[in-house]
């Protein structure tokens, strides 16, 4: 368009001429624009090659539709060979644009091509090779059906079908021998009304049956009519054919020619006697074996969907088992859709339609779906079989299962696809079980309708000290476990799913520590910042590690949960064709030690082994106990914020021992030294009341708010082969009442033990009050009412050898003492104290006064296994009340033998719990010991 | 349960001693001179009420009895900021304000004749206690008041509370210096009469080793009385700190001094106390550990009691009570115990049980210490006896002249005769016999000494 004046003269002139407009005139502008345009930027009037391409293709096509196929082949040639010829334009090319015109012209000129008929010279071409090429039924389909996305119904889709070429195959066995004539007329007429005419032909077709396949039917019709039931045929089959039935098969088609399925056990079979022109039998028997394999499994997944949304299941219903199946349901779905445009892409010409091709493109599947099926055998099957089965055992079972093969196939290397697939099916399957420890660790609401979780409420309503232990249980557990404490004997077998094993300890307490927050009414102390849910948290996170970045999560958080989890799956799965783990995998193989992204470096430092550098569920039950971790921190802080504030739990425990462990020195003692100068002097200690107005009389006056929660009673009688003054005590039982989060700590058990030291601890007290309390002038007191002057040397004798007793005496008792007071008590609650200010939750906290209460209870040798010793100590406290009773008799009713009977009964049991102590030191079974050994050691050394 | 102790402070010795005991105190349970607790101390766990009562409002007052023949030391308390501590009913001072004179005789004897009016304000004291325990006498046994009236006032204590414990913490004469008081041999002899047969358990307070102590110990070259006395509130108090705060170990007197005193006469006891530390010497090198305290307060050094330094071999220990303070791991006392066994650092009598005891007690927490630990050590030594009887020795000198007895016979008690002299001299004689007789194995039957 170079002459552009010119032209625009031309144009202008044009258009006055064909328009009437006027130069100036506004349409006239408008005009020249739009012809100028043209002329600037078409080739007016050209042909177009394109077009004329089109318009033969779609000439083509149409032949094909009209079964014209020679016709269209002719046409094709003579194209080819009319474009190839370089004849025009005087150039030595084909395909000029005066080819295209030519070709243009003539296409325009003829104007119904289909309609005329053309004689070819090779006409003897086969009819059956007509449609080799060409899938019908997806054609017609193509437009009308949805995707046969369902499965349940996907049959009825599939089956629409009219092929006649299963007709020329199987019209061989037709023409068979004696056949009755009126039979021979029915099955005619039968085959005329399945067979379907060529309905593009424009003849009079005959009924379209939908559900039908030809060849199957007519079988069907045979064998119902039990003629041909022994004879049995090679049919041969097209291998286009095969390809379809495969297709069909594996979108779930029952009903088919090739295979046979099995209703009961939804398993394909082959059928025999069905031959590939150009494959032996073995060969295409291998190659179908496969797929029917791979159909049978489809199938039976389907099943098990099928009957869990029908509720046959109803035994066995979970959450568990429903995500399972949704997320198979998921996978089945695109199993579909890729068989329908595996079908497609058939049809298009896009694929070869072999059998191996085919077999080759369902690869990615077949593995995916061998997994869901052996998740499905392994793990589901069993407990169909059981009558009734645990739905608990069930869940895990089929959590541990996904788990493990996720792991192995981790570290198989399998293709990312499948390992994306897998991950996100496992995911969904945890998801309930997630959603339930959210709910149980975030409101304290352990809401498990279809008891699966493997944590199970007991008894709901109980606030009372049983509550920890009780609250909760394994569900798995077998009956004589599940009386443990649940914690201590969380014995990790097969009842625990792999990734909850190392978190469940954590779970279980942070969803005590929740629940007995909510019985409190503090549950909005322990919200936390983030309400994302633990799901949710758990897939960033698992991505995170996984290095594949932040999901990509739609600005809207508040979503639901499912919905934003939806989102990172599918993030997960467009993850790149190359995972980046399988690539560091790789790397880490072959070029060890070189740039590793930090996941690798740090699964390298932590010493795995190569292989676990991958490890998805080691990866998953990280990043899941960091989470948990996090959950737990929150709570047991909270929990521990609240008791220490609100329950005072540690102004408690201090009371307790205050009491109990006569921790505070002065303030028992005030109660004690009464009892204690009753029982000296004899009187009557034994009166309930009394007691319990004194014990309240002395703690009010230092703890004026609690000290009505103690109460005394005493026992009937205690039954000893041996009673001695110093048993009396034994009676003693003091009563703490406590009140609901607290005796979760301090519980009956606890009071008990308490009660024992406390007994012993009296009996120390009052042998150490006794013989304190021995004043020199009662001795004399006898004495002095008389002369001095009677005093003579063998009464000082006398005397002295009664002063060295008491020193012993007060030695023995004053070392027992000390021991018990120093080494035991006083270094316990030290140890006790540091230990409760360092735990992190209240099972910690159980566990450490436990502990302290179980180390103080055996060092006071009040364990069953020391009872030797416990026996000699209380003898030598027992010697304690003898003598005191001795002296403040008086020096005058005092005889030496008395003196010596009590001496020797005193040195032997102090040798005889020498020799043990010995003994026992020498085991080195309570390492503390020794210091009281010391002491005695100088108490046998002058006796 | 008895656990509250009424003080007696009498002479001028014992007011002084006693002041800085009660200074201690109030700081160690957060009260201030004028007896308010103060806000930080609130909270504190020790109990007050061992020492001091609460008047109705609410302020705390000692269980004090302030005695004294004269004015001068009285009244110096009553000018100080403390003036408003005491309750002045609790405190009397001889209306002529003579004073004894030095000689005990002189303070026995108005002792007697002031019975009532000093009784009154102990039996009110006492009555006004819950639980009374026992006494505690301050006082010097070389002075006048202090030894004349405290001997009066001891005889009569056991009579009037026979069940109570007597406690004293008696000052010793220097005997190096050449006292001013020639009496003093008396004063002491008649005293310790007293000391050994009316009271439970007396500790003993030489001078002669505190001075020692605050010259060598603490680098003072003339203490004065103050810094001594110092010395001495500070053995007090941490001889009562496990009555006074609460723990798992001996909560009461009796508790306390019942282990130490084997047989009645025994009952004089030395005390040790370390680390020592004065103001000027804050800063400190030493890291103070259970081990390290308990062995320190083993050397004679620390002793609070002189003892010749010619020790003849078989003194030993009949008894030893260790009161560690602080900061104290229990385990570490047991292995401090083994080691002090192993190394035999102390002697103990051949016919008896003996060891080290220990008692864990706290710090006071309003008390600023740079130590971590610190040690009160109370023992029964056989060797005390020496104290003894360099008393008796002095006594014999200046009663073989028949020097100063003028001023004892003007008095009642000497009127007649002399007797009660020779009384006490067996009394002290038959105490040094028997600290001796201890010594040896034979102790036990071993007649010690005839009643003449």
């Amino acid at each position: 368009m170079a002459q552009n004046s010119s032209n625009k003269k031309l144009i202008s002139e044009l258009i006055s001429q064909s328009t009437g407009f006027q130069t100036g005139e506004e349409n006239f502008q408008i005009c020249l624009k739009y012809a100028a345009s043209n002329l600037r930027f078409h080739r007016y009037l050209d042909v177009d090659r394109h077009k004329v391409k089109c318009l033969l293709n779609g000439l083509y096509e149409k032949f094909t539709i009209h079964s014209a196929q020679p016709a269209r082949e002719a046409l094709k040639k003579a194209v080819s060979a009319f474009l190839n010829k370089p004849e025009f334009e005087k150039k030595n090319a084909p395909e000029t644009d005066t080819h295209y015109s030519i070709l243009s012209f003539l296409l325009e000129m003829s104007s119904r091509p289909t309609s005329q008929h053309y004689s070819f010279e090779e006409e003897d071409a086969k009819e059956d090779d007509i449609n080799v090429n060409f899938d019908w039924y997806k054609y017609l389909t193509e437009d009308l059906d949805p995707l046969p996305t369902s499965f349940s119904d996907s049959s009825v889709d599939s089956e629409a079908s009219d092929i006649e070429e299963t007709i020329i195959a199987e019209a061989e066995p037709f023409v068979r021998e004696e056949e009755i004539s009126q039979q021979v007329e029915a099955n005619t007429a039968m085959l005329r009304e399945l067979l379907v005419d060529r309905y593009w032909a424009g003849e009079d077709n005959s009924l379209l049956l939908a559900d039908t396949d030809f060849a199957h039917d007519w079988n069907g019709h045979l064998r119902s009519l039990g003629v041909f039931e022994s004879f049995q045929q090679d049919t041969y089959m097209t291998e286009y054919q095969m390809v379809r039935e495969v297709i069909w098969m594996l979108s779930g088609a029952t009903e088919s020619f090739l295979f046979l399925y099995n209703e009961q056990q939804a398993v394909f079979s082959i059928k025999k006697c069905v031959n590939l022109t150009h494959t032996t039998k073995t060969s295409l028997a291998e190659v179908l074996i496969k797929f029917t394999r791979l159909a049978t499994k489809v199938s039976q997944l389907r099943q098990f969907v099928t009957r869990l949304l029908k509720g046959d299941l109803l035994s066995l219903e979970c959450q568990t088992y429903q995500a399972f199946s949704v997320a198979c349901t998921e996978i089945l779905t695109q199993l579909d859709v890729f068989s329908h445009q595996l079908s497609h892409r058939i049809q298009n010409g896009d694929l070869s339609g072999t059998l191996i091709s085919i077999l080759q493109e369902y690869n990615p599947y077949q593995q995916i779906i061998h997994i869901l099926h052996t998740i499905y055998t392994s793990a589901i099957c069993p407990n169909l079989a059981i009558a009734k089965p645990s739905v608990s055992t069930a869940a895990t079972q089929l959590l541990i299962t996904c788990n493990s093969l996720l792991n192995e196939a981790s570290l198989q290397a399998v293709d990312t696809n499948t390992l994306t697939t897998l991950t996100r099916v496992f995911v969904r399957t945890l998801a309930p079980y997630l959603h339930i420890i959210d709910e149980w660790l975030t409101n304290g609401n352990l809401n498990d309708p279809y008891l699966e979780f493997v944590i199970k409420k007991k008894n709901s309503k109980c606030l009372d000290e049983t509550f920890w232990d009780m609250a909760v249980e394994l569900t798995t557990c077998e009956p004589a476990e599940s009386t443990d404490r649940i914690t201590s004997s969380f014995s990790y077998n097969y009842s625990v799913p792999e990734l909850l094993k190392g978190t469940l300890t954590r779970i279980a307490i942070s969803g005590k520590s929740m629940e007995m927050l909510a019985q409190l009414g503090k549950v909005s102390f322990a919200v936390g910042e983030s309400n994302k849910s633990l799901l949710s948290a758990f897939v960033d996170k698992f991505c995170s590690g996984l290095n594949w970045g932040e999901p990509k999560e739609t600005p809207a958080a508040a979503e639901g949960v499912e919905k934003s989890a939806e989102l990172t799956l599918t993030a997960v799965s467009s993850a790149p064709d190359v995972s980046p783990l399988l690539h560091a995998n790789f790397r880490a193989l072959f070029e060890e030690g070189r740039s590793m992204t930090p996941v690798d470096e740090l699964r390298a430092l932590s010493g795995q082994n190569m292989y676990n550098m991958v490890n998805l569920g080691q990866l998953m039950s990280s990043s899941l106990e960091l989470l948990v971790e996090e959950r737990y921190n929150r709570v047991s802080q909270c929990l521990l914020h609240v008791l220490k504030d609100d329950c005072h739990i540690y102004y408690f425990l201090s009371l307790v021992r205050k009491v109990y462990l006569l921790e505070a020195g002065d303030i028992m003692y005030e109660f004690l030294w009464e009892l204690f100068d009753k029982i000296r002097l004899d009187e009557d200690w034994k009166d309930v009341l009394t007691l319990n107005v004194g014990l309240h009389e002395c703690l009010e006056k230092h703890f004026p708010k609690h000290f009505f929660r103690f109460s005394i009673s005493l026992a009937d009688d205690v039954r000893k082969s041996e009673f001695l003054p110093i048993h009396m005590l034994e009676k003693f039982h003091l009563h703490y009442e406590v009140d609901w989060p607290i005796d979760v700590i301090y519980n009956s058990a606890c009071e008990e033990q308490y009660n024992r030291i406390f007994q012993f601890l009296l009996q120390l007290k009052l042998a150490k009050h006794s013989i304190d309390n021995l004043k020199f002038d009662a001795l004399h007191k006898k004495l002095t009412d008389e002369s001095t002057a009677s005093y003579d040397t063998g009464d000082e004798l006398l005397e002295k050898s009664i002063y060295l007793l008491r020193m012993k005496i007060l030695h023995a008792v004053n070392s027992i003492h000390d021991y018990i007071m120093t080494t035991i008590l006083y270094h316990s609650s030290q140890q006790f104290e540091k230990n409760v200010e360092a735990a992190t939750d209240l099972e910690m906290i159980m566990m450490v006064h436990r502990n302290y209460l179980n180390q103080v209870f055996n060092r006071c040798f009040l364990h069953p296994k020391n009872a030797v010793i416990h026996g000699c100590l209380l003898k030598i406290l027992n010697t304690a009340l003898i003598f005191q009773k001795m002296w403040d008799s008086g020096l005058e009713t005092t005889t030496w033998t008395k003196v010596e009977e009590i001496s020797l009964s005193f040195t032997k049991c102090i040798q005889i719990l020498m020799s043990f102590i010995t003994s026992l030191i020498k085991t080195g079974s309570l390492p503390h010991l020794e210091s009281l050994a010391l002491a005695f050691r100088d108490t046998t050394a002058v006796s | 349960m008895p656990r509250d102790i009424i003080t007696l402070q009498v002479g001028q010795c014992g007011n002084q001693v006693g002041m800085e005991f009660w200074k201690q105190l109030c700081a160690e349970h957060g009260i201030n001179p004028e007896g308010i607790l103060e806000d930080f101390a609130t909270e504190g766990i020790d109990r007050k009420d061992v020492f001091f009562y609460q008047a109705d409002d609410e302020h705390y007052i000692p269980r004090a009895v302030l005695l004294d023949l004269e004015p001068r030391v009285i009244n110096s308390i009553m000018n100080s900021a403390y003036s408003n501590l005491f309750n002045p009913e609790n405190i009397y001072m001889s209306k002529h304000g003579g004073g004894a004179g030095n000689s005990w005789a002189s303070g026995y004897t108005q002792g007697e004749r002031l019975y009532e009016e000093v009784f009154d304000i102990i039996d009110r004291e006492a009555e006004g206690s819950d639980s009374l325990e026992g006494f505690l006498l301050c006082h010097s046994i070389a002075g006048g008041t202090g030894s004349g009236m405290g001997s009066y006032i001891l005889e009569k204590l056991n009579d009037r509370f026979p069940k109570k414990l007597i406690q004293t913490y008696s000052v010793f004469p220097n005997q190096d210096e050449i006292s001013d008081v020639v009496v003093q041999p008396y004063n002491s002899l008649l005293t310790l009469k007293r000391l050994t047969q009316n009271a439970d358990c007396v500790n003993v307070l030489d001078n002669t080793a505190l001075h020692r102590i605050a010259v060598e110990r603490l680098h003072i070259e003339n203490p004065t009385f103050q810094q001594i006395n110092h010395l001495v509130s500070t053995v007090m108090s941490a001889s009562t700190t496990t009555l006074r705060v609460p723990g798992y170990m001996n909560n009461d007197l009796i508790g306390l001094i019942s282990s130490l005193i084997p047989t009645p006469r025994l009952h004089f006891l030395m005390t040790g106390y370390t680390p020592l530390t004065t103001d000027s010497q804050v800063a400190n090198v030493r890291k103070t550990t259970v081990l390290d305290v308990m062995r320190r307060l083993l050397q004679p050094k620390n002793m609070m009691v002189s003892t010749p330094i010619n020790r003849q071999a078989n003194h030993c220990y009949i008894s030893i009570l260790n009161i560690i303070q602080g900061e104290v791991d229990p385990t570490q006392v047991h292995k401090s115990l083994q080691r002090i066994r192993e190394r035999k650092l102390a002697q103990f009598i051949p016919w008896g049980p003996a060891s080290i005891q220990v008692a864990l007690s706290r710090k006071s927490p309003y008390i600023q210490s740079s130590h971590r630990v610190s040690g009160l050590m109370l023992a029964n030594h056989t060797s005390i006896n020496t104290l003894f009887s360099r008393t008796l020795s002095s006594y014999d000198k200046l009663r073989k002249r028949g020097a100063f007895l003028d001023q004892f016979r003007k008095e009642a008690i000497f009127s007649d005769n002399l007797d009660e002299f020779d009384d006490a001299r067996n009394v002290v004689q038959m105490l040094v016999d028997e600290y001796n007789a201890a010594t040896r194995p034979d102790y036990q039957t071993r007649k010690v000494a005839t009643k003449k």
